[in-house]
């Protein structure tokens, strides 16, 4: 038994997809945990209608903030920046699919506060 | 030895808790009956409120709570009970000295001096005081082994030092700081000394008198004792000159409108209804590592210590921060598996019962200073075997081969 270590997280762990970089990104930012060391590379490519054509997210970090960047890109393909907008802790949630302990939260969570730093720089542009 | 292996029977967690290897003991230790026994025992037989009721049980229930200041006193060496203050922990301690001498003596320019491996609970309120009076922080730095040497201490040393907050064992490392060379040389140059001991009075004896700090902090929690009970010790001299911490009942000998007169040592600084049945129970922790003795705790301990490290290091993944040997060393171990994430470790360990520590254990300068922003910590107590660190390396293998 893995515990909360289900397969498909370590999956997403071991093999984390949409983590190799785009070509001429739209936008691109680090973001990091310093309190764990976890640190997050987000890329996004809209066309122009602003649907997500293309997404990386590169991890360096446990298995949770790992899976979770790597199941947040899957949904994030092919939605628009409107759907995208909506997403919060509950979408990230219902992705992990485990109940999450308080002390890996923030691991959990790291991707989508990235992600909207992401969303509020292209507010800004 | 032999009476080490049955102490395990004597906490019983152990008995709620079937196969729990418990390594987390920097963070709070397991309490054995006879504490537990105590605290009950307190409101079941005695309790009240002290120092001011004139009825028997009164009179019960405040000796209790002396007797128990009078067994802290003895248990550190303390001249006098009027130098020990019963405070909820030993952040709450180090805060009262902060805020009460530090306010009175420390001023624009002065300097202060902690080192980088304090516990955040020694290293920011001095921030803060020295922010608050545009004093100045300097930190010492620790060698390649984790320990603050006296020539890393005189480096920061000036005239214009003030104070040198300093922990006595490190949290994260274990490492025992030579604190009567440090404190010699800090005390030539008129600096006042604090100590933070809240990982070392349950490891190894303390003398306040020998070390001459001029404080000394513990909590109870750390050494078998309660929560909600702290220790400040502290020269008797210097607490005449504090003002007091937090003003109420119990601190005044007569309130008029105007103003207030203070009570004496040490209830002055002993404000509102002080935790009674937490400070009696701390007694009996002492009573209990008395009766274990310092001799034998710390050769048991150092005996696992020792065998800890060595198991450890042989697991080719594993990185050790800190000494690699134990000399000048109690009780702790920090480290991390190669390329994992000390959080996973720590979740996955605990899929196989075992408890350790994994993150920045509240020493964030500590990390830095290290390279790492996070490992795992493993920490000993008396009813910890050498079977837990053989359940531990077997756990630590298990880790490794559902991430690699």
């Amino acid at each position: 038994m893995n515990g909360i270590y289900r397969d498909y997280l370590l999956d997403h762990y071991k093999n984390p997809r949409n983590s190799e970089k785009l070509n001429n990104p739209d936008i691109s930012l680090d973001n990091s945990n310093p309190l764990c060391g976890d640190k997050v590379h987000l890329e996004l490519k809209f066309d122009k209608q602003f649907k997500v054509i293309g997404v990386a997210f590169a991890v360096s970090g446990c298995v949770m903030s790992t899976a979770s960047a790597s199941l947040l890109s899957e949904a994030i393909k092919g939605k628009s920046k409107s759907d995208i907008e909506k997403f919060n802790q509950k979408t990230v949630f219902d992705l992990i699919g485990i109940k999450v302990s308080p002390g890996r939260l923030d691991c959990v969570l790291l991707p989508l506060k990235v992600l909207y730093l992401a969303l509020e720089r292209i507010k800004q542009k | 030895m032999d009476k080490f292996l049955k102490i395990k029977k004597q906490f019983p967690i152990f008995n709620n808790q079937k196969g729990l290897v418990y390594l987390d003991n920097a963070a709070t230790t397991q309490k054995p009956q006879v504490v537990l026994d105590a605290g009950q025992d307190f409101y079941e037989r005695f309790n009240s409120n002290i120092h001011r009721g004139i009825y028997g049980l009164s009179e019960l229930a405040t000796e209790k709570y002396e007797q128990a200041r009078w067994k802290t006193a003895k248990f550190i060496k303390a001249a006098d009970a009027q130098e020990i203050i019963f405070t909820k922990n030993a952040t709450e301690a180090i805060n009262l000295v902060a805020y009460t001498w530090g306010e009175k003596n420390i001023r624009a320019g002065d300097e202060i001096l902690v080192s980088v491996a304090e516990h955040h609970s020694n290293f920011v309120p001095w921030q803060q005081l020295a922010w608050r009076k545009r004093a100045v922080l300097k930190i010492i730095s620790v060698d390649n082994n984790g320990f603050v040497t006296k020539e890393n201490m005189i480096k920061q040393l000036s005239d214009k030092t003030k104070l040198l907050a300093i922990c006595h064992v490190s949290n994260a490392l274990g490492t025992v700081m030579p604190l009567k060379e440090i404190i010699g040389a800090a005390k030539k140059s008129g600096v006042r000394v604090l100590i933070d001991a809240a990982q070392s009075v349950v490891h190894l004896p303390i003398n306040v008198c020998k070390l001459d700090c001029d404080w000394l902090a513990f909590s109870g929690h750390k050494m078998y004792g309660p929560t909600g009970i702290g220790v400040l010790y502290g020269k008797k001299e210097l607490f005449m000159d504090m003002p007091p911490f937090m003003f109420g009942g119990g601190m005044i000998k007569e309130v008029r409108l105007e103003e207030t007169d203070w009570a004496d040592l040490p209830q002055k600084f002993e404000g509102g209804t002080p935790p009674i049945a937490e400070a009696v129970a701390l007694g009996a922790a002492i009573d209990f590592i008395e009766k274990l003795g310092f001799d034998g705790i710390e050769k048991y301990e150092d005996d696992l210590l020792s065998y800890g490290l060595s198991k450890l290091s042989a697991m080719k993944e594993v990185i050790i921060y800190g000494p690699k040997n134990c000399r000048n060393c109690k009780g702790i171990i920090s480290f991390n598996l190669k390329n994992i994430h000390s959080h996973d470790v720590a979740t996955l360990v605990n899929d196989k019962d075992v408890a350790l520590r994994a993150g920045y254990h509240c020493a964030q300068p500590l990390m830095r200073a290290l390279g790492t922003s996070a490992t795992c910590r493993i920490s000993f107590s008396v009813y910890n075997s050498r079977e837990d660190i053989d359940r531990l390396i077997v756990a630590l293998e298990y880790a490794l081969s559902v991430l690699k």
